[in-house]
């Protein structure tokens, strides 16, 4: 688990008090904090918020290994070519202020290679949101390295769609994935909301995603994950919406990739036909938990999956 | 400690209650409860970092000591260490890292495989001793770097707390990788993390000989374990509890042809349940079996899966009649 956005937790979503000597503990890290703020037009030394430097890339060229960045609500930055922003530091915590849209943005655009790259070990960003200001972007988010987190993250389409809005490659070990929300748009173009490629470990805790996905919301490709958890129970459900006749949430495409698809599964699919129950989570050699439950209609009630079920004999 | 409510309600701030896109992360009464909380601590803090160079007083981060043993030997009972990011101690004998101090708090800093890792190697009975009540871990990752360690995180105390820690196989499997002994009353283990190894060795992720209020949360266990993921051996356990669903769920996977996830011994009493989530090796009539205790209850949702590519069942073991 991360050091940075602990939890809270309890019966009421209250801290305990290990939750508050945590938190207090926590504010001890060694590291130095630097301040990025689009808006700011001070000295640029990035060491306090009047003399913030104006973009995460420069904040991040600041730092040490396991640093800080504080992002300041309202700051906007556009990416506008293949590593216009690379998180290269390892052990780097991004964290940005503010509530809904007043999160930090950045807005990729002008070409479809444009991204944001998380190049070293153990980075974590929270409360970030990405947008894609131009059609067709094909990995706005490409995470190449271990130990990588998205906390409290949105991705959304504003311009045309992505075609794979969140790229891992077999890098991205143990990457975590959490509370994260996706507003894909509504029609067709994506492919899907996360493409993972041979990592290990990947764990997606109680997402929002909503689009057009041609292969699903979440697809596993090229190379088998090990050990993947998609779930979510446990402070909020994951809900899944995709507007495509493929009608398909998670795909492991390359069949062989091992892991944990629920529970707290919530999904609606566009067609309200047959057989698109056990086709809308597909992994051969993966195990489903209950409840993953479907809608295929507005205005209905949802139904369990219709996967086969174990046998005890 | 020498904490300031400003830095506390900095650390908040930055940490939750501004930087989430969600809502307002904590009330304004929790808050304040915890800066009460944070001014009521006078406790030392020592510093640990394998990377500095030796002989320092480990009063900061730039004169950290190189090992968690050096700084336990010099806390005070309830003192807190913070270890950092990348911090590596490595474990050759039986011992070789004691806990003596009661209520000291450890926390380690970094994310994922970034944590400060302890490595047990050389010996077989290499091992961090807990031996003093009321110890607190958390955010740490512990190594297995010979094969066959007969219980590398040994608890004798009662008291001791394990939160977001990661235990796992690296050379061959340790036997067991946590052992509790009969004084080990209300240990907790929350979020613990156990990457076994795939191919068979292990007998289970955590063996436990009697304790009482012993509790496991949010566990993701898996190996290939021939007595069970979590085993209760000797002595009856009272009120034990192992269940999933307070944030996330509990995952037990084994890939041994044993196909047991927890097995209790006889007499022991307490829950088992809600939200487990049980993968088992064979696809054969094990799902009863898969949950042993003959003195426990077994709360619903507990699930099985025994093959690829299906859907969870729920155990079958006896219903309450109504």
């Amino acid at each position: 688990m991360q050091i940075m956005a602990y939890p809270p937790r309890g019966a009421a979503g209250g801290l305990s008090a290990l939750d508050e000597e945590i938190l207090t503990v926590l504010g001890r890290h060694r590291g130095t904090t630097f301040y990025a703020d689009s808006n700011a037009s001070g000295a640029g030394t990035g060491l306090n918020w009047d003399d913030a430097v104006t973009s995460i890339e420069a904040a991040v060229n600041k730092c040490a290994a396991d640093d800080r960045i504080l992002v300041a609500e309202g700051h906007v930055e556009t990416i506008t070519a293949a590593a216009g922003l690379a998180i290269d530091v390892a052990g780097l915590t991004v964290v940005g202020l503010g509530s809904g849209d007043r999160r930090p943005q950045i807005d990729t655009t002008t070409a479809v290679g444009a991204d944001t790259d998380i190049d070293a070990a153990g980075i974590t960003v929270s409360n970030v949101r990405w947008t894609g200001g131009l059609d067709a972007l094909t990995g706005p988010i490409d995470v190449n390295a271990a130990d990588c987190s998205l906390l409290d993250c949105v991705t959304q389409d504003v311009t045309g769609q992505a075609t794979d809005f969140i790229a891992l490659d077999a890098n991205a070990d143990r990457c975590n994935i959490m509370r994260h929300t996706h507003v894909g748009a509504t029609a067709a173009g994506a492919d899907t909301w996360l493409t993972a490629v041979g990592c290990d470990r990947l764990v997606v805790e109680a997402p929002t995603v909503d689009g057009d996905f041609a292969v699903g919301c979440i697809e596993l490709v090229t190379t088998a994950c090990t050990l993947f958890k998609v779930y979510g129970l446990g402070g909020r459900g994951a809900f899944f919406h995709t507007r495509n006749s493929a009608d398909i949430v998670f795909d492991d495409v390359v069949t062989g990739s091992t892991g944990d698809v629920g529970p707290g599964l919530y999904m609606m699919v566009a067609d309200n036909a047959g057989g698109t129950l056990a086709e809308a989570t597909v992994a051969a050699t993966g195990q489903f938990w209950d409840p993953i439950e479907f809608v295929n209609l507005a205005g209905e009630a949802s139904v369990g999956t219709d996967i086969a079920a174990t046998a005890d004999s | 400690m020498g904490r300031g409510s400003a830095e506390l309600r900095d650390n908040a701030l930055r940490i939750g209650h501004r930087g989430r896109g969600g809502g307002v992360r904590y009330s304004l009464q929790e808050l304040e409860r915890a800066t009460i909380f944070d001014r009521i601590q006078s406790k030392g803090i020592w510093y640990v970092n394998s990377t500095v160079a030796s002989g320092r007083p480990g009063t900061g981060w730039e004169d950290a000591f190189t090992t968690i043993e050096e700084a336990v030997d010099t806390a005070a009972a309830g003192d807190y260490i913070l270890v950092a990011p990348l911090h590596v101690e490595t474990v050759t004998a039986a011992a070789g890292l004691v806990l003596d101090k009661a209520g000291l708090k450890i926390y380690g800093y970094g994310n994922g495989n970034r944590r400060p890792q302890v490595n047990f190697t050389t010996a077989v009975g290499a091992d961090m001793d807990v031996s003093a009540a009321d110890i607190l871990m958390y955010n740490m990752r512990f190594t297995g770097g010979v094969d066959a360690l007969t219980g590398p995180i040994d608890v004798n105390a009662a008291g001791f707390t394990m939160v977001d820690c990661v235990t796992e196989d690296v050379t061959g499997q340790a036997t067991d990788f946590i052992v509790s002994d009969a004084n080990a009353d209300r240990m907790k283990l929350i979020r613990w993390d156990h990457r076994g190894a795939a191919a068979a060795g292990a007998d289970s992720a955590i063996q436990i000989t009697g304790g009482d209020e012993i509790v496991i949360e949010d566990a993701w266990i898996y190996g290939n374990f021939a007595a069970a993921g979590i085993e209760t051996i000797t002595t009856a356990q009272v009120n034990l509890r192992v269940y999933g669903g307070a944030r996330r769920p509990c995952y037990i996977w084994t890939e041994n042809a044993a196909d047991v996830a927890i097995t209790c011994v006889t007499g022991a009493t307490g829950d088992l349940g809600p939200h487990i989530y049980a993968r088992l090796q064979d696809d054969a009539a094990n799902v009863t079996e898969a949950f042993v205790g003959d003195a426990m209850r077994f709360m619903q949702p507990i699930m099985i899966v025994n093959a690829d590519g299906q859907r969870n069942i729920e155990t079958n073991i006896t219903a309450s009649a109504g």
